[in-house]
């Protein structure tokens, strides 16, 4: 249960450092690369929202450097 | 976000714009051509190149050269002069002779190599013989840098005695960094070039997550437990983990160590390192190989906008001074 409401708390502060980050650009962009499990969070928003702002979120690497191949 | 992958320069390659503009996604689909121009330029693999009719002239003719060539040359006799004679592009005749004399394809395809002899003919000489600034352009103006003589009035380059062009890392970090320039109008890109990456700003001053891989374990790569943050610029790994070979003197691979005349023995697997621009990130990827862990970072921490990692045969993570600040 504790763990539960842990959980809700972070999630909580991530939406609210998310919704800081977009009012900040304030440009109708916001591009953020923020650590799992934001995408998650992103997912709670209204689907009008996320189109309406273009907010390109990072899961994960969009590349991976390694020795050539 | 538009993307395309592909494999050219024996390597596989990504491309990718962060925009949704039809403009952006017609420029991005001429990617793959222009590699595939580059590579007919620059690659030894490929008999009729550019790059090969040097190396077949030898130290006996002046050849003139595309401004492509020129261009790449250029970069990387400054990279040769900025590592100190580590990095240079004179290792051809020595990367041939640790038994890399065809493309890295071929010789997975045909393992049992002949005897190899490391006898190398070719000799570095320090970076020392810059003699004349080149925007001069005086009636016969030579740079002399590790022995590599450039005309720049005819555009023109001859090799020292004995030495051949091998352009391979060279060429790649050129052309992620042309790429990311060309793309660059359209909205912010990123080019992987088979694992050395040039981007551009986002927008809003976001970063591009990159992901550094696990020699150790391969199959994770995308699951790497290192991942930078890069609002601009270069992120590259050298690396002794992939493109090695076995021949009679036991394993080889293409880093080779100017001062031996071979691959170079050192306890970096590899190494990877976030700097301004890809080509030195490149450069100082492989700097940080030859010299090995100890004198490598402090190569690393001696310079200004530098940052590296660098991932030894026993398996420990080594960051350098700067890292931290790009940690995802």
């Amino acid at each position: 249960m504790n763990t539960q409401k842990s959980a809700s708390s972070k999630l909580a502060l991530r939406g609210l450092l998310l919704a800081l980050s977009i009012s900040v650009t304030g440009s109708g962009w916001a591009f953020i690369s923020v650590r799992h499990p934001a995408p998650a969070l992103m997912q709670q928003l209204p689907k009008t929202y996320q189109e309406g702002l273009k907010i390109t979120v990072f899961e994960r690497p969009i590349a991976i450097t390694r020795s050539s191949r | 976000m538009h993307a395309i992958e592909f494999r050219a320069m024996n390597c596989q390659m990504a491309a990718m714009i962060d925009t949704h503009t039809p403009a952006a996604k017609e420029m991005l689909a001429q990617v793959p051509r222009w590699f595939n121009e580059w590579e007919k330029c620059l690659s030894r693999f490929i008999a009729d190149s550019e790059l090969s009719r040097i190396n077949a002239a030898g130290s006996h003719d002046w050849v003139r050269v595309s401004d492509v060539l020129w261009d790449v040359l250029r970069d990387a006799h400054a990279a040769a002069r900025w590592s100190e004679g580590l990095v240079t592009p004179l290792v051809g005749a020595a990367v041939r002779a640790a038994g890399y004399d065809r493309s890295f394809e071929q010789i997975q395809m045909q393992p049992a190599l002949d005897g190899i002899t490391l006898a190398l003919a070719w000799n570095t000489s320090p970076a020392s013989g810059l003699m004349h600034d080149s925007t001069r352009g005086s009636a016969r103006d030579f740079e002399l840098g590790l022995g590599l003589e450039m005309d720049v009035v005819k555009q023109a380059v001859r090799l020292p005695p004995g030495a051949r062009l091998d352009l391979g890392g060279f060429a790649k970090g050129w052309a992620a960094h042309e790429i990311v320039e060309r793309l660059r109008p359209y909205g912010p890109a990123l080019v992987d070039a088979g694992g050395d990456i040039a981007a551009s700003p986002l927008r809003h001053g976001a970063k591009w997550p990159i992901g550094i891989a696990n020699p150790h374990d391969s199959d994770a790569a995308s699951a790497s437990p290192w991942v930078l943050n890069m609002h601009q610029g270069g992120i590259a790994t050298s690396g002794r983990d992939y493109r090695r070979w076995q021949s009679q003197d036991g394993w080889q691979h293409h880093i080779i160590d100017p001062r031996s005349g071979r691959p170079a023995q050192t306890d970096v697997l590899t190494a990877t390192v976030i700097a301004p621009d890809t080509l030195s990130a490149e450069v100082a990827a492989k700097v940080a190989l030859i010299l090995g862990s100890e004198d490598g970072l402090h190569w690393i921490d001696r310079r200004e906008g530098l940052a590296a990692l660098l991932i030894l045969e026993d398996g420990q993570a080594l960051p350098s001074a700067q890292l931290e600040e790009y940690l995802w």
